[in-house]
């Protein structure tokens, strides 16, 4: 990649980092080759993108191609998002004029803000998310880190006790939640569509302090969901908002997400 | 303001970020697609398929007595008129990717592969009838019960033989296995 946009040399970067960190360890303890092949492309990406070369923005195209074919069907959005991502900084990498780079890096600024509004959209149009049953049954059915999370910072309000959904094949169950955390994950929920939604537009319309706004309301979102991994592309691509982010901004993105990783992992 | 790129492939993916996005909100949905599918950003608006619980299902009398030693979650239920006595078979990780395949696309041969799957570990015969329930949990917010989205699906001879869906637990399911004297 040309040096003449450190922005998305530094978005690259960090892609290929996190891909590298997330497929190196499933591949060896899963024995699975397909993870192995996916860290072996996105290190060669590494590689040649600390070297500004071109090729090592394929390669990481190419890790995140593979990521999405051995995965079809169950391919989660995030993955064909970071696959739209690397297919931008590739064309901008491949050809590194200063008219293409500035035209990458305005369709990038569009998918950041287009992932928040349809987002947003689409947890208003189903209702599931604003009515704060999504979070309630991630706390009362789920066994995974955005789950565990929720229990951990909620327990304040009330401890819920994990629920096996097997229950749910013989008869309902009714739960004994508080009105007071039936209220706060309510109100959570109002707020971060409100966010989703609203905050994209401002940034569309460059409202005073609304790429701030959107930053807050990402780290906050990624805080919730417990999904470093998303959270660090997406923090990524915020940064791309400001026309030359300060380099410890990217570091401290990496930093900031892998330490909330480590943790929750742990 | 914003301008399409002159660029003709950031041009095409552009207008793939701005198309496809809100057709996948009203289309997903529409083909009974799980929003957390085919790039849409639908994302945490419906429940993510690993939430979906598959159980396995069979008459007591056709389960060998070390299945019914290991039988795990609904072991002994008493469905609807309280005559017949089940036991479930538990569910491997890989039959359970299989059953997440449902929530995918609906291909409905994914349940006779996972019945396939299940009927191979067990050693069962292919003439037993199996009910595979799929469960997606909901809650009511207004009373705070939960409960399940339902699909059972009755397996005998390699084809569904008979399948009901919907907001119920399994005991009021119009579907039941063959009685005991009935299975070969």
């Amino acid at each position: 990649m040309n040096e003449s946009n450190p922005p998305l040399r530094a978005l690259g970067l960090l892609v290929a980092v996190k891909t590298v960190l997330l497929a190196l360890p499933l591949g060896f303890l899963q024995e699975d080759a397909g993870h192995l092949l996916i860290a072996g492309f996105a290190m060669t990406g590494l590689i040649g993108m600390l070297r500004h070369r071109a090729w090592g923005v394929a390669a990481l195209a190419c890790a995140l191609t593979l990521r999405v074919l051995i995965t079809l069907p169950h391919t989660l959005n995030h993955a064909w998002f970071e696959l739209l991502v690397a297919l931008v900084l590739w064309r901008a990498a491949a050809c590194p004029t200063r008219r293409l780079t500035a035209q990458a890096r305005q369709v990038l600024r569009l998918a950041i803000l287009s992932v928040f509004f349809f987002s947003g959209l689409q947890k208003l149009v189903h209702g599931q998310f604003i009515s704060g049953e999504y979070l309630l049954r991630a706390i009362v059915f789920e066994s995974n880190t955005m789950a565990d999370h929720l229990r951990f910072a909620l327990a304040g309000f009330q401890h819920l006790p994990e629920r096996d959904v097997h229950e749910l094949l013989l008869h309902p169950v009714v739960l004994n939640v508080r009105p007071q955390l039936h209220t706060f994950l309510r109100v959570l929920s109002v707020g971060i569509v409100a966010a989703e939604l609203v905050v994209p537009i401002l940034v569309v319309f460059r409202i005073r302090g609304a790429r701030w706004a959107l930053l807050t309301t990402q780290i906050g979102i990624g805080l919730v969901s417990a999904e470093a991994d998303f959270a660090l592309t997406a923090t990524g691509l915020v940064l791309l908002l400001w026309r030359v982010p300060p380099r410890t901004s990217w570091v401290a993105a990496f930093l900031g997400w892998t330490s909330v990783a480590v943790l929750t992992a742990g | 303001m914003f301008h399409l790129p002159e660029d003709p492939r950031l041009r095409l993916l552009t207008v793939l970020l701005l198309v496809w996005p809100p057709l996948h909100a009203v289309l997903i949905p529409a083909l009974g697609i799980s929003t957390w599918r085919l790039g849409g950003w639908g994302m945490y608006a419906t429940p993510n398929p690993t939430e979906i619980q598959v159980a396995v299902i069979a008459r007591d009398c056709v389960l060998p007595p070390r299945l019914i030693d290991r039988a795990v979650g609904i072991r002994g239920l008493v469905l609807g008129d309280g005559s017949f006595g089940y036991g479930a078979l538990p569910v491997d990780a890989a039959a359970h990717e299989r059953a997440r395949d449902l929530s995918a696309l609906r291909w409905e041969p994914d349940v006779l592969a996972l019945n396939a799957r299940v009927r191979r570990t067990h050693g069962l015969d292919e003439r037993h009838s199996l009910a595979i329930a799929i469960t997606q949990p909901r809650i009511r917010t207004a009373t705070h019960t939960a409960f399940g989205l339902t699909s059972v699906f009755i397996v005998a001879d390699g084809s569904i033989t008979q399948r009901d869906h919907g907001v119920a637990s399994l005991a009021y399911f119009d579907a039941r296995l063959p009685a005991c004297d009935a299975a070969p």
